[in-house]
Formats: C-alpha cells, sequence, structure tokens
C-alpha cells in the first residue's frame, strides 16, 4: 500500500532523508520510530504531499506523490504532529468543512459526519466550539478529521502526544478499530510501549536512514539480544543458581533482587527445561515468566540518539 | 553587543534592575535578526532619498555669490526641517511597528507564562521590552546626528533647535512606544495593535488638536492655538521651534515652559501606560496558563462566565451547513473575533463621528473649507481601507500558519486557487466595512449633486486598484512571512514604496532635470488620484491641464482605467508568486 524507494530529501547541506527504502503491506499497522530529527515528519509530508523530495519516490496505493498529489490527496488522511483548529467554528461544522474541502456531495455529508463522530465518540461534541475542547478530545477531532473522506492510508504523525494514559488508551483502541476497518496506518510515537501493542511492523530511522525495519519478533535475533527468563524461587537461589548454570543451553544467571534473570544461548529458548530442572532439583518454584523485548531497549540499541 | 558582555555600564546605569535580564536578551535576539540589520538600511536609505528631495528642492543656486551664501543657508535651515521631522514621523512609526510584537512574541513563543514563573517583576518585564526596542531606534535617530551636525555647521542652524527636536523626537518615541506596548498587553495581533496605535497617536495629536483649532476658530486665535497646544502635542511644539529656527524674527519664540510642559506630560502619560501594561501583563500571562480572565473580558463582566467549558455547551447559535465551496464558505461564516469586530466598529464609530462633527456644526465647513472638507474624508477613508486592507490580506495566510491549519487544508484536494479565492472572500468580508463608507460618501454627494457623475465610477476604480493590488502582496507577504507582524509590515512598506517613495524619486529626478513635473509619477497613486476626482468633479472644481491635455473627467476617468489595469497586472504577478509558495513553505 505505501511504497518507499530511495527516498531523499535535502535542506541545503542537511540530509533531512537519505535513501529511505519502506514497504508497507494494506491493512497493516506500521510505527515509525526514530529520535527527534531522525526524518519521520519529513518523510511522512513527502507521503502526503506537502513537501517533494529532492530525489528517490514513494507511492501511495500505486500512486506517485508527486506526479499524482491530488489522488494520493484523496487516499490518505494525515494527522499532523501539532494540530490546528479553527478557533470559530463547533465540531461539526469543522468536520463537514473538511467534508466539502475532500469533495463530498452536501446530502452525503451529514450522515459521514455523524459517522465518524460516532466512531470518536465525539457525538455529544458536536455543537461545542473546536476551541474549547480538551487535549485529548482534539486529538480525536483530529482522527475524526483523518476520516471523513474514509481514506485507505492514515498517516499519523506523534497522534498520543501530550495525552493523558486515558486519552492514550483511548486513542489506542481507537487504532485497533480502525485497524479492523482495513485502513494501512502510519503512525510515528515516542510512547513506544503504546507502539508495541498495535504495530504489525515497526521502522526505527536515524540520521534519515532506516536503521531497521520488520516485526517487533525480527528486532532480537537482528540486535543479538538473546532470550531471558524471569524465575522466582521460594527458597534456595544459590541452589537455582547451580543447578541452572550447569545447563548447555543457559550463557548466565544473574540475580536480580526478588528474582533470577536467566539469559539463554543464541538461538536457544526452551522454557520449558527450566521448570524441570528446578521441580527435579528440589526448588520450590514461584513463577517463571518470559522476558519481552522492549522496543525501547531496541530504539536505544539501534539509535545513538544524535539530533542533526 | 560588547557593550551587553561588559555588564558594568549596564549595572552602573541600573539597567539591570530596571528591565533584568530581558534588556539583555531582547538585544542579543535583534542583534542575530537579519531584519533589525534591514530595518537600519531601510531607514538610512530612506533617509537619503528624502535628504536627496530636499536639496534638490532647496538648492536653486544663484550666479553672485553673496546670493549663493544666503540661499545656501535657507538651503541649510531647510534640509535641517526635512531630516528633523523626518525622524520625528519615522521614529514614530519604527517604535509602533516594533512594540506591536513586544508581548505578542512572548505569548507565540509560550514563554510569557514561563517568565512569569521567575523572579522577574511585571514591571521589569515591561521595561525591558521597552527599552530594548527604543534602544534600538535610538540607534536610528543616532545615523542621522552627523548629518544634522554638518548641516549645522555649514548652515548656521542653532544647537538649540537640533537639541530640542532631539528631546522632543525621544520622548514622543517613549510615549509612542508606551501606547504601542500597552496594546500590545491588550492584544494579540500584531496588526491590530499597529492600527490601534497609529489611530490613537493620530487621535491624540492631529485629529483633537485639528478639531480644537476648528470649533474655537472664533475664539481662538492661530497664534493662540499654537501657544496652548505646544504644551501638550509634540507635533505642535515642532512645528512651532521649526517655525521659529526658520523665521526667528516673527515672534514665534519657544520659551522654556512648553517643551517641559509637553515632555512632562508626554512622559507622565509613558508611565501610566506603562504601569497599566504592568498590571495587565500578569493577567494575560495568566489567562495565557490557565484561561483566566483578560482585560477585555474584566470590562464585561458577562463574558467572564462565557468560559470555554460553557461555551462549548452554549445552545443558542445552531450549527450551520457547509453550503458552496468549502473555503468560501469557512471565510465567509466564520464569526469575526471579538477583537476584530472591536477594531471594525471603534473605526466605523470613528469615521461616522467624523462626518457628524463636520456636518452638524456649521462652523467647521466654513473654517475648512467645501473642498478642504470633501477631501479630507475621502482621504481619512481611504487611509482607512489602505491600512485594513494591508493588514488583513496579509493575515488572513499567515494566521492560517500561525494557528498550525495551513497542513491541514494542503493536504485536502482543494487546488490553491480554491484557497486563494476563498481568502480574496474573507478579505473582502473583513474590509468591506471600512471600504463602503467611502464609496456611500461619494455615491451620496453625487446624489446630492455635489459630485459629477464620474466621481462613482472614478472612486469604484480608486478602490479596486488599491484593494486588488494590497490583496494580492498581503498574500504573497503572508505566503513568504512566517509571522503575521512581518507580513503586514512589508506590505506596509512595499505600498509605502510605490506609492509613495518611487513617485516622489520620479518627480525629483524630473526637477533635478530642470524639468516642470506635471505630477504624472503620481498619476497611480490613490491618494492623488483621490484628489483628482475632487478637481473634475466636484461642483466648482478647480479644472487645468494634465499630461498636456484638459483634465476633466474623461480623461481622468480613463487614466485611472489604465492606472488600474497596470495595478491588476501587478498583482496577478504577486498572486502567481503566492501560489507558487504554498506548497513550499508547510510550516
Amino acid at each position: 500500500m505505501i511504497e518507499i524507494t530511495k527516498l531523499t530529501k535535502r535542506f541545503g547541506s542537511l540530509t533531512a532523508v537519505d535513501s529511505l527504502d519502506l514497504r508497507i503491506e494494506a491493512g497493516d499497522i506500521f510505527g515509525f520510530i526514530g529520535p527527534n530529527g531522525a526524518g519521520k515528519t519529513t518523510t511522512m509530508r513527502i507521503l502526503v504531499t506537502l513537501m517533494e523530495p529532492t530525489s528517490g519516490a514513494a507511492f501511495i496505493d500505486g500512486l506517485d506523490v508527486t506526479k499524482k498529489g491530488k489522488d494520493v490527496r484523496r487516499r490518505v488522511g494525515y494527522m499532523p504532529d501539532f494540530m490546528g483548529v479553527y478557533d470559530d467554528l463547533k465540531v461539526f461544522e469543522y468536520l463537514e468543512f473538511f467534508a466539502a474541502a475532500f469533495g463530498i456531495e452536501y446530502r452525503k455529508r451529514k450522515a459521514i459526519v455523524e459517522g465518524v463522530l460516532e466512531l470518536t465518540d465525539l457525538v455529544s461534541k458536536q455543537s461545542a466550539a473546536v476551541d474549547s475542547l480538551s487535549r485529548g478530545m482534539q486529538q480525536r477531532l483530529g482522527l475524526a478529521r483523518v476520516l471523513i473522506h474514509d481514506p485507505k492510508v492514515l498517516i499519523l504523525d506523534e497522534p498520543a502526544s501530550g495525552l493523558d494514559p486515558r486519552a492514550r488508551i483511548e486513542i489506542r483502541e481507537l487504532l485497533r478499530e480502525l485497524k479492523r476497518m482495513g485502513k494501512t496506518i502510519m503512525i510515528s510515537s515516542h510512547i513506544l510501549s503504546e507502539l508495541e501493542e498495535i504495530c504489525d511492523q515497526v521502522g526505527i530511522i536515524e540520521h534519515g536512514q532506516l536503521v531497521f525495519g520488520g516485526t517487533i519478533e525480527e528486532i532480537r535475533p537482528r540486535l543479538g539480544l538473546h532470550s531471558k527468563v524471569r524465575v522466582k524461587v521460594l527458597d534456595g537461589d544459590e541452589q537455582a543458581i547451580e543447578l541452572l548454570t550447569a545447563l548447555p543451553q543457559i550463557e548466565s544467571v544473574e540475580s536480580a533482587g526478588e528474582y533470577l534473570s536467566v539469559t539463554f544461548r543464541e538461538g536457544e529458548q526452551t522454557d520449558g527445561i527450566i521448570a524441570r530442572t528446578l521441580v527435579n532439583g528440589g526448588v520450590d518454584l514461584v513463577y517463571l515468566q518470559p522476558e519481552q523485548l522492549k522496543l525501547d531497549d531496541a530504539f536505544l540499541k539501534l539509535t545513538k540518539g544524535i539530533v542533526h | 553587543m560588547s557593550i551587553l558582555r561588559a555588564g558594568w555600564p549596564l549595572n552602573l546605569a541600573g539597567m539591570n534592575r530596571l528591565t533584568g535580564p530581558l534588556f539583555d536578551k531582547d538585544l542579543r535576539v535583534a542583534g542575530r535578526r537579519r531584519r533589525s540589520y534591514a530595518l537600519r538600511c531601510a531607514y538610512v536609505l530612506v533617509l537619503m532619498t528624502f535628504i536627496g528631495s530636499v536639496w534638490i528642492g532647496a538648492v536653486q543656486l544663484p550666479r553672485q555669490f553673496a546670493q549663493q551664501r544666503i540661499q545656501m543657508e535657507l538651503a541649510a535651515k531647510i534640509i535641517t526641517r526635512g531630516i528633523v521631522w523626518f525622524q520625528f514621523i519615522a521614529a514614530q512609526i519604527v517604535v509602533i511597528m516594533t512594540m506591536s510584537t513586544a508581548i505578542s512574541d512572548e505569548v507565540y513563543g509560550r514563554t510569557l507564562g514561563v517568565l512569569m514563573t521567575t523572579p522577574l517583576s511585571s514591571f521589569q518585564l515591561v521595561m525591558g521590552k521597552l527599552c530594548s526596542r527604543l534602544f534600538q531606534i535610538l540607534l536610528l535617530v543616532a545615523t542621522s546626528l552627523p548629518l544634522l551636525a554638518i548641516v549645522r555647521v555649514l548652515g548656521g542652524v542653532p544647537w538649540g533647535y537640533l537639541c530640542l527636536s532631539l528631546m522632543i523626537t525621544l520622548v514622543t518615541v517613549t510615549f509612542v512606544g508606551a501606547v504601542g506596548l500597552f496594546f500590545s498587553t491588550l492584544f494579540r495581533r500584531t496588526y491590530i495593535v499597529v492600527l490601534l496605535s497609529a489611530l490613537s497617536v493620530g487621535v491624540l495629536f492631529v485629529l483633537i488638536p485639528f478639531l480644537t483649532l476648528l470649533i474655537f476658530d472664533g475664539w481662538l486665535s492661530e497664534r493662540e492655538f499654537f501657544w496652548l497646544f505646544s504644551h501638550v502635542s509634540p507635533y505642535v511644539l515642532l512645528q512651532r521651534c521649526t517655525d521659529h529656527m526658520l523665521s526667528p524674527r516673527r515672534g514665534t519664540v519657544v520659551n522654556i515652559a512648553a517643551p517641559i510642559c509637553c515632555c512632562t506630560f508626554l512622559l507622565l502619560g509613558a508611565s501610566a501606560l506603562l504601569l497599566s501594561a504592568t498590571r495587565l501583563v500578569r493577567l494575560v500571562a495568566l489567562r495565557r496558563a490557565m484561561g483566566q480572565p483578560t482585560f477585555m473580558d474584566m470590562l464585561r463582566p458577562s463574558r467572564l462566565a462565557f468560559s470555554a467549558e460553557t461555551r462549548s455547551r452554549r445552545p443558542d447559535r445552531k450549527i450551520r451547513r457547509v453550503v458552496g465551496p468549502a473555503m468560501v464558505w469557512k471565510e465567509l461564516t466564520c464569526t469575526l473575533s471579538r477583537r476584530q469586530k472591536l477594531v471594525t466598529n471603534l473605526t466605523l464609530g470613528i469615521e461616522v463621528l467624523l462626518i457628524g462633527i463636520a456636518y452638524s456644526f456649521p462652523i467647521i465647513m466654513p473654517a475648512i473649507g467645501y473642498e478642504a472638507t470633501h477631501l479630507i474624508f475621502l482621504w481619512t477613508f481611504l487611509a482607512l481601507g489602505v491600512l485594513f486592507t494591508t493588514s488583513v490580506s496579509a493575515t488572513v495566510v499567515s494566521a492560517e500558519r500561525e494557528s498550525r491549519t495551513w497542513p491541514l487544508l494542503l493536504v485536502t484536494p482543494l487546488r490553491n486557487r480554491d484557497i486563494l479565492l476563498g481568502k480574496c472572500a474573507g478579505v473582502l468580508r473583513r474590509c468591506g466595512p471600512i471600504w463602503l463608507p467611502l464609496l456611500a460618501y461619494v455615491v451620496t454627494f453625487t446624489y446630492a449633486d455635489c459630485f459629477d457623475g464620474w466621481a462613482v465610477p472614478q472612486v469604484v476604480l480608486i478602490v479596486l486598484s488599491a484593494l486588488v493590488f494590497l490583496t494580492a502582496t498581503g498574500f504573497y507577504f503572508g505566503m513568504r512571512f512566517d509571522r503575521t507582524g512581518e507580513a503586514v509590515t512589508a506590505n506596509l512598506i512595499l505600498a509605502g514604496v510605490v506609492w509613495c517613495v518611487l513617485p516622489l524619486v520620479g518627480h525629483w529626478a524630473t526637477l533635478a532635470q530642470g524639468k516642470w513635473d506635471d505630477g504624472r509619477f503620481f498619476a497611480g497613486v490613490p491618494f492623488a488620484q483621490m484628489l483628482l476626482l475632487m478637481g473634475t468633479t466636484l461642483e466648482g472644481g478647480d479644472y487645468g491641464s494634465w499630461f498636456g491635455y484638459p483634465m476633466n473627467a474623461a480623461n481622468v476617468t480613463f487614466s485611472m482605467l489604465v492606472s488600474m489595469l497596470a495595478h491588476v497586472l501587478i498583482s496577478l504577478l504577486f498572486l502567481v508568486a503566492a501560489l507558487r509558495a504554498f506548497r513550499r513553505r508547510v510550516n
């Protein structure tokens, strides 16, 4: 659905996006991650025809964004990192204005606006002035605006920034609902744990270059990160360490406060062996929990955090 | 900036205590901005052009040496007068421009609330803003001092006049700066601050003395009027001083009481305004940070209950459906903000008041003269229309960028020309009420047989020229600049260059060649066209020749039509440039 080939954007001597290659399949949620100034927003702006690339090409639904700008705009819904609002319009008027801007016929507009208001749970606010809405409500309104023309692709630049936890959860649920509706979503965020929960794929970008692209599961071997398991035993930490260290599949066992952190050798992950070994060794096992690879860890490992 | 690095001079002058670190910070920032240098260059350039024009007009040397000497002495005085008045007016214009962003810059940068959380007092904040900008004006004024000194040495201009004029200029600039700062705390939009400051200064220093002169014409002689108002109006005071400098024997001696009284009056006024601004600036910061009421809200307690939350529940206004082109609908339907309404109503109120005063008091019309009364109204309405169009056209685009709604429009399938059409509708809607009185005035007096029938098409052509030209240039500058204030300023400067500087340069160049200029360079200037309208259509108007042809209504209308077409052509170029910049500058 989205294809980027050797995309480059230069601002004078600064290369914001450097030969970026990316492919996002239809119906996927793609998380775009990178430190500040990495080139995320520039890439997104090129995709939504707000900027022209210096070189390379980008396609949305098979359409070249530089040549078929108007057609691309009909297929894409873009939510910038800071959503501007018209102070003097009401919520319904605001949405209908954009519906009209997208060329939706007058007789269809009311139903469409009511539909997106319902989807974004803003029906009760339709007569409210846009500037009177809270930040969370404004973000939801932004999503409603993005959906007004029923685009196939949604490009959302940090839609959850500045929101409280409840509002973030609401936005997350809304995105899941949109995925169920078959939308392709490209989303950038600094709240990495949230992307982890909703994204099918992630792309980590730094200095305008993609340093990783794929599923979260694919990150682990790519980074050489070994699987870890947390183990808590009732008594006898030392005995447990001794038993586990003797296993050929285990690289190391470390005490981390109340539990033990067990690291497997590369390519080895057989959680069952730990439980069997400990129980057979007479150690009372309280719990055993595989440690998830956090996107934050991958982000830190893959990026140097150097801003242009 | 070395003066700033060496902190002791500032400590010695008590500046640090008075302004905190703001004076230092603002000067550093100004030093890094290209526009500061552009301003200084523009000031020097305009000053040089102005001096050149005065020189050409003043120096017509006879052959005899004795006569030459007398003529040079007179020329020196005339040149000095030109420089003094130039820096007096220019410094006020610049201070209004620079002061208009004093507080709004902090509001836009969201640093006003941050400043309020520091031990910096509101007084220091206000004084820091005022002093840093006055310092820059001081630098501008200082650029013309060497010239004045040279002219004084060569031409025998008294030192007293130079010192007095400098003092009057600086005190007036301080007062006008305080006015600008006061409005800057009240209003967020730069152009509104500029308009209100200019209007306030105009009303205080020009309109009130002028009306007083008219109303008390029978009881107050001109000399008494000048004596009285030289104690309160710097314009009148400077005029008196200038008259005395040019012809010391005429009996226009300025005693020391008048400058002292006038300067004290202005400084007291400035202090009062600054204290008010000090009180207001914290309110403004709270409003921005926490939704606290502003001064405007406090003036009308009913507004206090009208918070954002209650507004969201307001059931009074029905939802308006979008009909027709989206952009046109938005620009025509969006309610004007309270401040915009206030400024528009205030301007219309002043216009109606002026007409009422002029035509209600039988004493005024004969005092001004029949033709002059019409001309004053036509020029006033035209000036207000030009000012509003200059500001609004530059604002309608840049305001979208400031409120970050511009990218939202650009990602819709709306074509550039759809957006432009909507913006044109917005300009018409906002400026229409200001232009209408001019049209209504001419139509009414044409109906009353005061003007010939040609006056109506002529005024329509004049309005169209100005409106189309200023709208196009406003759109262009709105696209080029990120901030509304910069766009409005650039648009004003361009209008000044096209309608004032260029015709004057042409006029002086003609004079310098020893030829007679019949005013052809001013044929495209709306204010000069208004004069032509008066000359050719007013009952009993003074008909003459122009361009070698008899100056009649038909010929003048034709020249106005040509001028309008030229304006439209130039406007198209600006519109094309604006359209090309539409998708280049997204932020």
